[in-house]
């Protein structure tokens, strides 16, 4: 994949996301498509992931 | 070598007469993959995908030969192509694959060495962006990083034998095709990410790549989910946690001297107490108790915490009049941070952490000869390494920042 890919449109729960559409929280942890997982969660921090509609997911473990 | 494609289109394929094989199984798992890529999860995932014709041709290197398979898979009925395409636009063709073929992904096996090389040159290409401090540090990950497979393999098997059965059509008395619907889709997809991210692992197909914009190095592991990290081999490996990460990187940033005159020190020194001692979330959930009289969780506030810290100014609301009770200037200051671009708040705290996270400590663990993984705002090591990095990340918090976290240490099975 030489191409630099674009960070939206993200196709996730049944919808294409755009930035404006998607929670602040994930806009502002998502900052390159590498960092994005297979699911579409961003890592912000303390073991905790945030997706684009603003749900979280913990790591019960941290 | 390895690629994927789903079980039924392998089916299909063997029942059909094309020359070169591994041409329609290089282009079915290059569909799969830039679907992954470019993160279409799915209830409903299967919706065309746009990709450039040089994705197929850098690997199967003769255009005929491309046209010719693709053809053959077309006029198949096992990809289906949007036909539309538009230069001026900068819109590539789209294909997905036929619905009645959604299935669990399989591997099939490449023999043809030139195609392996190119997809090897493929995958080396996505690793060079990398700056040489972080060498020592990418060329064990590379080298070393490997996956418990078939005890991984058998975990998401089991995640996915244990889902509520899906109405289906009883072939025999021991095979059940669940109908196509939403459910079905969204299961096997669901299974088909797990199954690529250890497979992927597990074939040596590694990316480690450091992020331009925040430092963080984004690999594999940042990546895997969580439940199936226990499947990373090693007989003694060890997780090192900064507790409560996030509050206290906020507390390195407020504590830098431009920042102390806009901060009331009461409050910036019971801040910086709770985030140090490694208690933040704890302490925070007992003051909410005191003015609220209800209780909450620690995942409850972790998330509120993220919300007062990274969203936009004006929402939230409730939860940062919570948080603003407690902590005013703070909670002003961050307001103000945020008030022109709000993401630039949370790129600036995420730099801090890959600064002393990545760039500093990984650095004096690699002169200290500690072989490490990290995971962002974590690192793993042998337990035999456990003591020497535990007292790295130390010193190089007060050396650099004057402040020390604590650490969570656990061992990672």
């Amino acid at each position: 994949m030489k191409k630099k890919q674009k960070m939206y449109p993200i196709y996730y729960n049944d919808y294409w996301w755009y930035e404006k559409n998607c929670d602040s929280v994930f806009v502002a942890c998502y900052s390159c498509i590498e960092a994005l997982r297979d699911d579409c969660a961003v890592y912000v921090g303390d073991g905790s992931w945030v997706f684009p509609d603003g749900t979280f997911e913990h790591d019960p473990n941290r | 070598m390895k690629r994927y494609i789903p079980e039924k289109v392998l089916t299909r394929i063997n029942e059909l007469d094309f020359k070169n094989k591994e041409h329609l199984y290089v282009i079915c798992d290059m569909i799969y993959r830039v679907h992954t890529f470019k993160k279409i999860e799915s209830k409903e995932s299967n919706s065309f995908v746009d990709i450039p014709i040089n994705y197929f041709t850098d690997i199967i290197s003769k255009r005929e030969s491309f046209y010719s398979a693709m053809n053959f898979l077309k006029s198949s009925e096992i990809i289906i192509c949007d036909n539309n395409y538009s230069k001026l636009q900068g819109k590539a063709l789209g294909y997905k694959f036929n619905d009645n073929l959604i299935s669990k992904l399989i591997p099939v096996e490449i023999k043809s060495k030139s195609i392996g090389k190119r997809i090897i040159n493929n995958k080396n290409s996505r690793n060079s962006f990398v700056d040489d401090s972080l060498k020592m540090y990418k060329d064990y990950f590379l080298k070393t990083f490997k996956i418990d497979y078939v005890s991984a393999l058998g975990y998401i098997d089991n995640w996915f034998n244990s889902q509520e059965p899906l109405p289906g059509i009883y072939l025999d008395s021991s095979y059940v095709v669940p109908f196509l619907n939403q459910d079905w889709i969204k299961l096997v997809n669901k299974y088909n990410q797990y199954f690529m991210s250890i497979s992927s692992i597990n074939d040596g197909e590694l990316f480690f790549r450091k992020n331009k914009t925040n430092g963080r190095v984004d690999t594999n592991l940042t990546n895997l989910k969580s439940e199936l990290k226990r499947f990373i081999i090693g007989d003694n490996l060890y997780q090192l946690d900064i507790k409560n990460s996030q509050p206290f990187i906020l507390s390195l940033y407020l504590n830098r001297p431009q920042n102390l005159s806009k901060i009331d020190s009461n409050e910036l020194t019971k801040y910086s107490d709770w985030t140090s001692s490694g208690m933040f979330y704890y302490l925070f959930e007992k003051e909410y108790y005191m003015k609220t009289g209800k209780p909450i969780s620690i995942k409850e506030i972790k998330t509120m915490i993220f919300c007062i810290f990274y969203s936009k100014n004006g929402s939230y609301i409730k939860e940062k009049g919570i948080f603003k009770s407690m902590f005013p200037s703070i909670f002003n200051f961050i307001e103000n941070e945020k008030k022109n671009k709000h993401n630039e708040f949370a790129i600036k705290m995420q730099n801090i952490e890959s600064k002393i996270c990545i760039d500093i400590i990984c650095k004096e663990l690699d002169k200290e000869n500690i072989k490490y993984y990290t995971i962002h705002d974590a690192w793993v090591v042998d337990g035999n390494d456990v003591e020497v990095t535990e007292k790295i990340v130390y010193k190089m918090f007060y050396k650099h920042l004057n402040r020390r976290p604590t650490l969570k240490i656990e061992k990672l099975k």
